[in-house]
């Protein structure tokens, strides 16, 4: 109970305690959320899978960027024709077949062009060669026959987008009715939904015609058994709570699994460092002779081995996963500078009176160094612990960057690395870099404010006057 | 608390034997200059006294003098370079690591001089006086008892009130008499009090001496009582052995060395005790002058000759054998050669 409140009483009173308290608790409910959403084999399966995203757009910035900007970035729109629209069958007389018509009504109210058109075309019951005519019709009326084309087989994916022919037409036809050419590559995505005015010919002046649109598809079928279903998807600009990247992937489940991964990797390896560093400390200090010399000597080699040349020698010859990756990271870290600063300070709890009382009632060597000595050097071991958390976490997302480390975890430092390759920052996909980043620098932030003030708090030497 | 002790009892059932026994002791420190030995700090070097049970033994001697390494020695904290240590017949300096640790550690305490020092920060008095129960494997109700009982005897009462603090939260007294309890807690046989009041105010030495004579004497424990002051070893022992240069150079009861010292070295010490008497307050004092000598390399003779005022020829020579004054008394100077 004491102890409690005298925990309570020290966050109340150091107002950094606090803040990086919050942060890190904040940090901890995000974890425990990521576990409560999806288990980490799904999160990873889900995250290395492409079909899983599919309909998610590419590069979005996440919704509530609508909420900062005075134009509404259009979201994206699925239209499914197994569950809107109409569907009209006609059977052909005399030659046999059918006509299918299928129309799909969408509103589109936002100020912003979508980033991609998708149709998707499902035939079923079809062997023989059936003819596509798809038509979209504007608000305003203006018809624009998009594609007609023969197709084969039960399955095609018509990209609109990357439709050069249609791109063509279309740039012909507005020079015809506007009376002037675009100053510019007309893309369909921004044909299919600008007004048709002069405002078209400029970049900088076109302008979104808002209304209800209409997509038309008419089949026609040699088979009279034949069925189409349609699947036209309209990838807008914004997706979700934090956008996406270049594979369409939701940056929310990287954010989300990445904290916990994050948490654990901070956490374990610098819990297990100090503990090992202590421990060798100990032991050398305790038994002096050969156990200190050979810990010493291994330390010494140790320092001056370099850590990150060999941790990228290791993953070149073995494929590491995370967990490995902490495995020998720990290993690489435990003989360090930590050794000698602890050793230097067992060296004098050794020769404490408390320690030869403990000796004369008979206490045992390990006793000593587990029970008297290491206890003795928590105080500045606690906020050590707290500092080098986010070492941790740092080293974590700069060996993802460089590439070190595995190819299939979802953590901070992979989409940093992918935002970094996927040249993020020049083409303006401010989103992808910051999310993970502005993660990384707050989980620091926390682990900082918390580890100096505990240090303030244990090593009262260090206490502002 | 009957602690069954089923080795203890084998080798002590001989109640008249003396407690303990030290002959011919020796603790020299190598000194090492890169991998080679180049001499000795003679820090104890030849002495033999023994204790019976329930006496108290004053070792009186200025700093450096070695005491503190033969108390160390007799608690087997430093290496010992000869002679032999007897309790209860056992030669402690020869006995295993694990008869020391289950049977030896059980039957001596130890009082140290910094009470700040021999706590451990981090735990509680409870812990603190549960540590050397728990090493010796009694079991926890008789450990709670025991603990209580100890908090009583030493004064802290209620010990409710004690068993939660930490040592910072405790004065200097306090912690001493934590200190006591830890050694008296495992029912030893033998206490080393290394100088256990020199640190503490001059007002609480008196309380801490006399709770520690009551204790002594409520469990007949022999004490060896380290000290550098006449003044509190005239009060606590019975016997008295004066330390100079690590040898003992006196022994004797301790209200006659006080009286009528023999040897040069112990009527120096004797007479730099502080007078309160304003009668004297004009007698200069016979005072030693000089340092003690340099213990790697003492003088061949008597080692007080170059300090000594009564100083023969003889002195610087030879060294002087232990001349029985009377069955009591034993001093180490030629002045007494009959």
């Amino acid at each position: 109970m004491s102890k409690v409140t005298l925990i309570a009483k020290s966050i109340f009173r150091y107002k950094s305690l606090l803040v990086g308290t919050i942060i890190i608790v904040f940090f901890f409910f995000m974890s425990v959320y990521a576990v409560v959403l999806m288990p980490y084999s799904e999160a990873v399966k889900r995250w290395n899978s492409l079909d899983y995203w599919e309909d998610n757009p590419k590069l979005a910035s996440p919704s509530w960027i609508n909420l900062l900007l005075n134009r509404k970035l259009p979201e994206t729109l699925i239209l499914d024709s197994k569950y809107l629209g109409t569907k009209v069958r006609q059977e052909i007389p005399f030659d046999g077949g059918v006509y299918i018509r299928v129309e799909i009504h969408f509103n589109y109210e936002y100020d912003d062009f979508p980033s991609e058109i998708i149709l998707r075309l499902y035939m079923h019951n079809v062997t023989r060669t059936a003819i596509t005519t798809l038509t979209w019709v504007k608000p305003d009326g203006t018809e624009l026959i998009v594609d007609e084309s023969s197709m084969v087989g039960g399955y095609r994916y018509y990209s609109i987008s990357a439709d050069r022919q249609f791109q063509a037409r279309y740039t012909k036809y507005i020079t015809e009715k506007l009376k002037g050419r675009p100053t510019y590559d007309i893309s369909p995505e921004i044909a299919l939904f600008a007004k048709e005015v002069s405002g078209l010919l400029n970049p900088e002046t076109k302008e979104v015609l808002k209304g209800r649109y209409r997509v038309i598809l008419i089949v026609k079928s040699p088979e009279s058994s034949a069925d189409v279903d349609v699947k036209l998807n309209i990838y807008g600009k914004v997706f979700g709570l934090a956008g996406t990247d270049h594979k369409r992937r939701d940056l929310w489940l990287a954010i989300v699994w990445g904290t916990p991964i994050a948490l654990a990797f901070g956490v374990i390896a610098s819990v297990v460092t100090v503990f090992l560093e202590m421990i060798i400390a100990a032991l050398g200090a305790w038994y002096s002779g050969f156990v200190d010399y050979l810990t010493q000597r291994i330390n010494d080699i140790m320092l001056v081995l370099p850590f990150l040349p060999i941790l990228v020698m290791v993953s070149y010859f073995y494929r590491l996963t995370i967990w490995t990756l902490l495995g020998i990271v720990v290993v690489l870290s435990i003989f360090g500078s930590g050794v000698k600063v602890y050793r230097a300070m067992f060296l004098q709890i050794k020769e404490m009176p408390y320690i030869e009382a403990a000796k004369v009632y008979g206490a045992s060597s390990f006793r000593i160094v587990f029970r008297y000595m290491i206890p003795k050097v928590f105080p500045t071991a606690i906020p050590a612990i707290v500092l080098s958390v986010p070492t941790y976490v740092f080293l974590e997302a700069s060996l993802a960057i460089l590439g070190v480390g595995d190819p299939t975890a979802i953590t901070w430092g992979r989409v940093l690395e992918e935002a970094f390759s996927g040249g993020a920052v020049y083409r303006g996909y401010f989103h992808w870099i910051l999310e993970p980043a502005t993660c990384l620098v707050l989980m620091t932030l926390g682990f900082a404010l918390i580890g100096f003030t505990l240090d303030k708090i244990f090593n009262p030497k260090l206490r502002e006057l | 608390m009957e602690v069954s002790n089923t080795f203890s009892e084998k080798v002590g059932k001989d109640s008249t034997a003396e407690l303990l026994m030290v002959k011919e002791l020796r603790v020299w420190y190598p000194i090492r200059k890169f991998f080679s030995v180049v001499g000795h700090v003679k820090a104890v070097d030849g002495v033999s006294f023994t204790a019976k049970r329930g006496e108290v033994i004053a070792i009186v001697g200025e700093s450096g003098c070695g005491k503190t390494t033969l108390a160390k020695a007799i608690m087997k904290l430093v290496p010992v370079t000869g002679g032999s240590i007897l309790f209860e017949g056992i030669d402690i300096t020869k006995a295993s690591k694990h008869v020391i640790r289950t049977w030896y550690s059980r039957n001596v305490g130890l009082i140290q001089q910094d009470p700040y020092g021999a706590m451990p920060s981090f735990m509680n008095v409870k812990t603190i006086l549960e540590e050397p129960l728990k090493i010796h494997h009694i079991e926890k109700n008789e450990r709670e008892r025991k603990i209580y009982e100890m908090l009583t005897e030493v004064g802290l009462t209620p010990p409710e009130d004690y068993v939660g603090k930490y040592p910072h939260m405790l004065s200097g007294g306090q912690l001493q008499r934590v200190a006591i309890a830890r050694a008296l807690v495992l029912n030893p046989k033998l206490v080393l009090a290394d100088e256990p009041v020199s640190m503490l105010d001059a007002s609480l030495r008196v309380e801490i001496l006399t709770l520690f004579k009551e204790l002594q004497e409520k469990y007949g424990l022999a004490v060896i009582y380290i000290t550098h002051d006449f003044a509190t070893a005239k009060y606590f022992s019975d016997r008295v052995i004066v330390m100079y240069a690590g040898q003992f150079v006196e022994v004797g009861n301790a209200k006659e060395v006080i009286k009528k010292p023999l040897h040069p070295y112990t009527e120096a010490l004797i007479n730099v005790i502080p007078d309160p008497d304003p009668k004297n307050r004009f007698v200069i004092r016979k005072t030693l002058s000089g340092e003690p000598p340099n213990l790697i390399k003492p003088p061949p003779g008597c080692r007080l000759a170059p300090r000594c005022p009564y100083v023969m020829e003889k002195c610087k020579i030879k060294e002087p054998p232990n001349i029985a004054v009377n069955e009591l008394r034993l001093v180490k100077c030629w002045l007494y050669e009959s």
